[in-house]
């Protein structure tokens, strides 16, 4: 078949119009859809391991939540044992009674250092005190530091020293250095 | 043989002419086209859809999500530092160094013929300590009751829950005589050293 000028003029304009068609279809319609989709595909792909991770942050704080009660209940067990108030103030007069209790006379208690108990035990000061008794006899004092040692579990005896009595020769004087945690 | 004229022949053919048009055969193809087109057109706009009304459940999900984690993030930290708090207080606690049944030990540990007459304790960490005793030991041969306390100590103190180790900072003649079980007898005057280390399990409180 022949095609006349016209007919050629005429396929021209079509192929030049469906060009136009698949121009205008890519670029208007198919091109941003496809950006939008991938766009919306990373923004999901970025927000599912932050929703993972949130909700994996909230069981652990549910753990923590069962696990805290017990602890609260040791801290506060703890901090009601300790007097409020200076140190200075109960700490010697404590002491004093507990080693009357005992049957031992104490000569003098002093408090020779303060100091934070460091950074694991952030809520508390580590004081250390100088306690003299005077004319002890041995088997009275280990009694004395059994209890002391299982009664009062905030103290740490850091040295003993246990010399003769001037006066009596069955008792010794003890000097002793301890330390023990307090309210910050 | 009859004659057969065909007087319509010129309209057959502008009709043929006609249907065999390329543009309106061209704009047939092109509207078929285009049909296929939008209907890929459709079926990608509903599938982009369903992904962004997935991302939007997402991001609703996100959004009453995130404050909470914040806050969980806040109230973990506390909750940590409560938590570390207690187990430190208690770690203090149940490894103290426990002085009394040490020095019940020595005072079990010393025979009559000797007398302890000074004794230092310096603890030097939670599971070790050194022990300095001066003493008098009084026998035929004061120096060998000495030596016998310092293996008594080292062999016996503590009894399998730690290690000691005893060594003679002095060890000298008396140049005094002790009354022991209505004898005299010579004395020689010691001081003995005394490194406690304590196994690694704490003791019952």
């Amino acid at each position: 078949m022949k095609l006349s000028k016209d007919n050629i003029q005429k396929i021209a304009l079509s192929t030049l119009m469906l060009l136009f068609i698949l121009y205008g279809y890519f670029s208007f319609l198919l091109d941003p859809l496809a950006q939008k989709g991938a766009i919306a595909r990373k923004e999901m792909a970025d927000l599912r391991p932050k929703l993972l991770a949130a909700k994996k942050q909230l069981n652990e704080t549910n753990a923590l939540e069962e696990q805290a009660p017990a602890s609260q209940a040791t801290l506060e067990t703890i901090f009601n044992d300790i007097p409020n108030g200076s140190p200075i103030a109960w700490f010697p007069p404590m002491m004093t009674d507990f080693f009357k209790n005992q049957g031992i006379n104490s000569r003098s208690i002093r408090l020779t250092r303060e100091a934070d108990a460091g950074a694991t035990l952030p809520k508390f000061r580590r004081l250390s005190w100088v306690i003299e008794l005077s004319e002890v006899q041995y088997s009275q004092f280990g009694q004395a530091l059994a209890a002391l040692e299982n009664k009062m579990p905030l103290i740490q005896i850091e040295q003993i020293q246990m010399m003769p009595s001037t006066s009596n020769v069955e008792t010794q004087n003890v000097n002793m250095t301890l330390s023990n945690l307090v309210k910050k | 043989m009859a004659l057969h004229l065909n007087l319509l022949h010129e309209i057959e053919s502008a009709k043929r002419a006609r249907q065999r048009d390329p543009l309106k055969l061209g704009i047939y193809g092109i509207v078929f086209i285009v049909l296929c087109f939008l209907g890929f057109y459709f079926l990608r706009l509903g599938t982009t859809g369903t992904i962004l009304n997935e991302k939007k459940t997402l991001e609703n999900e996100w959004a009453a999500l995130e404050p909470r984690q914040t806050a969980a993030i806040a109230r973990a930290e506390e909750l940590r530092a409560e938590i570390a708090l207690s187990s430190n207080a208690i770690s203090f606690i149940e490894s103290r160094f426990y002085w009394a049944p040490l020095l019940e030990q020595i005072g079990h540990l010393v025979p009559p013929s000797i007398q302890i007459s000074r004794i230092s304790g310096d603890l030097q960490s939670a599971r070790g300590c050194t022990i300095s005793l001066e003493g008098i030991a009084a026998g035929v041969e004061p120096r060998t009751v000495a030596e016998k306390l310092r293996t008594t100590l080292a062999t016996e103190l503590l009894a399998g829950e730690g290690k000691v180790d005893s060594s003679f900072v002095s060890l000298e003649d008396g140049a005094n005589q002790a009354l022991v079980g209505g004898q005299t007898l010579p004395t020689s005057i010691f001081t003995i050293r005394l490194s406690v280390r304590l196994s690694e399990t704490p003791p019952a409180p």
